[in-house]
């Protein structure tokens, strides 16, 4: 048993939670929000002082909030972008947040952003450059970072590290704790015929501060990380071996296409006290056209 | 065990993503920029072919942008249909990729692109797109724009407080002005009740503005797009009316007169703030 002290880099386990989403804010500016914590997309309010701000002061009183961004490019060749960086800290500074996450991944170079997950080839050179950038981004923000498993669709030949292999490195020279997003890894093991299982085993557990679940879509001969569907029964299984690994960690529902009413999001995450049983649900794998990473989430209609 | 540096694949990659045309012609391009196949690149595993990993990544990023797009623009879309507003919408991302990491900033710059890229002719139609794209553009930036809401509430103000020379007023940070080749207010509203609408091509001066988080739109006279121009730093309300008045051809006494009765509603509206106790 570890010692709780070493578990989830001293972080909280806050239980159950979702993301703070648009679609959602009339909803819960007139009702009880029902789950523990909510995590913000950061780039959906750096620069937005509009009632959506309005709504995270809100949000931010009567519960937890977590940080995740998208657009951190931590594995991009560009400089680091400074500019981002004073913004987030910014945002930081307004919502207290227990902590501030993103993704092991780059967004784009030559100053192009893609908005979109690009994957990092698996080497000793990509190691090395991310250890030296998390290094600076956690002395700049003064508290860890927290990275995520992205789901990826294609490897480099150049790789010479399993995404484990890199990110348990990573964790150790810098300090660094892991999102675990049991659905990134179902996703990834699937397209590159891994096991997901054994991907798991191999993480350091004590880094692991926060777990991801999501539905993704079965587009024949790959999968999507769509995020718009029930977890399927095997993200479920996925998630009972990562919580009886870490021994307990914050647990967030991801939903950022077709998104449900609010109810509907809350039933779905309240499932994750059943899986934790070992009550597995047998939601099947369902098919979408969505795109991966959809933005959705990350958009607020003018009509 | 195939050797490439970080910084080349990144570039690779990156080019194959945003280049213009359908995924041969981006791994021909990529190739002669970066001396790279995709061969070379990316891994086979379980019969799925590496063109077809690559694609997921290329056709997810205009799809991506163009839902971005869309959200962004619904008037323009629900305008001139789906599949023209996504060629505009396209061809946008193709021309200008995102550079900021913010969503918000990816159609900053399409009204402009619309502007510039329309056919050059004399028909007045061919400026709508455009026109629509800067209207709904400037209304998402109200929206999100610092506004008033956590200022201290304006005591009432006196209809005869506007002659007072040391009543000051300033435009809110949020308050956006159009000059607009057509009456887009009126085309606006009724869209967005679902009614049939077509503008009209004339000139109109468009204030919009947001108060307790309402986004307020408004087709405004021009006096007071001239008075709302004097604003733009503190002033007194009287100065700004003479200044007004001079701008639109009226007489002072008409815009002061006038002011008494829309200077609350221009703060109501969130089009201005007090910037002195009345």
């Amino acid at each position: 048993m570890q010692n709780p002290r070493d578990q989830r880099l001293g972080l909280p386990n806050l239980g159950l939670g979702v993301g703070l989403r648009n679609q959602h804010f009339s909803y819960l500016m007139q009702h009880d929000p029902e789950v523990d914590w909510f995590e913000i997309i950061s780039e959906n309010f750096m620069d937005n002082f509009g009632f959506a701000r309005h709504v995270l002061e809100r949000m931010a009183a009567i519960r937890p909030i977590v940080m995740h961004g998208v657009s951190l490019s931590v594995g991009s060749t560009d400089p680091l972008d400074w500019n981002y960086l004073r913004e987030l800290k910014t945002l930081a500074e307004f919502v207290q947040p227990k902590w501030i996450s993103d993704h092991l991944c780059w967004t784009g170079v030559s100053s192009v952003n893609t908005h979109d997950l690009l994957p990092m080839p698996l080497t000793a050179e990509s190691l090395s450059h991310v250890v030296d950038r998390v290094c600076q981004i956690q002395d700049f923000l003064q508290r860890p970072l927290i990275l995520e498993n992205p789901s990826t669709y294609l490897e480099f030949k150049a790789s010479t590290l399993t995404e484990w292999e890199f990110l348990s490195e990573l964790a150790k020279q810098t300090g660094c704790g892991l999102l675990l997003d049991v659905n990134n890894v179902y996703v990834s093991s699937y397209n590159h015929g891994l096991d997901a299982e054994h991907y798991i085993r191999s993480l350091p557990h004590s880094s692991v501060v926060q777990i991801h679940l999501a539905g993704p879509s079965d587009c024949g001969q790959y999968l999507v990380d769509t995020h718009d569907q029930p977890v399927p029964a095997a993200v479920w299984r996925l998630y009972k071996l990562a919580q009886d690994l870490t021994g307990g960690v914050s647990t967030l529902l991801e939903w950022d296409a077709n998104i449900p009413d609010f109810p509907e999001l809350v039933a779905e995450l309240k499932k994750a006290e059943n899986a934790l049983q070992g009550i597995i649900p047998d939601t099947p794998l369902q098919h979408s056209e969505a795109v991966s990473n959809p933005v959705d989430f990350q958009l607020i209609s003018a009509t | 065990m195939t050797q490439q540096p970080l910084d080349l694949l990144q570039l690779w990659m990156k080019t194959v993503i945003t280049e213009r045309g359908g995924l041969p012609e981006k791994l021909e391009s990529a190739a002669q920029q970066h001396g790279l196949i995709i061969e070379d690149v990316v891994a086979e595993k379980r019969g799925l072919s590496s063109r077809k990993r690559l694609s997921i990544y290329t056709s997810g990023y205009v799809a991506r942008l163009v839902d971005c797009m869309r959200a962004d623009f619904p008037l323009l879309r629900r305008f001139v249909g789906d599949s023209v507003f996504d060629a505009f919408a396209k061809a946008y991302i193709v021309t200008e990729p995102p550079h900021s990491p913010s969503l918000f900033d990816l159609g900053a710059r399409f009204p402009h692109f619309l502007e510039e890229t329309k056919p050059q002719n004399d028909e007045a139609l061919l400026d709508l797109p455009a026109e629509i794209a800067r209207f709904e553009r400037a209304r998402t930036e109200v929206m999100r724009a610092r506004g008033t809401e956590n200022d201290l509430p304006a005591t009432n103000l006196s209809s005869f407080e506007i002659f007072g020379r040391d009543l000051k007023v300033q435009v809110t940070n949020c308050l956006r002005l159009l000059e607009l080749k057509f009456s887009l207010v009126d085309f606006f509203q009724k869209t967005d009740q679902d009614e049939t609408a077509q503008p009209d091509a004339r000139l109109s001066l468009v204030a919009i503005g947001r108060a307790d988080y309402c986004v307020h739109v408004k087709e405004i006279e021009p006096w007071q797009f001239a008075f709302l121009k004097a604003c733009a730093s503190p002033v007194s309300a009287h100065a700004a009316g003479r200044s007004a008045a001079q701008q639109s051809g009226n007489e002072p006494s008409f815009v002061l007169s006038h002011l008494m009765v829309w200077l609350p509603i221009a703060l109501q509206f969130g089009f201005l703030q007090l910037k002195t106790p009345s």
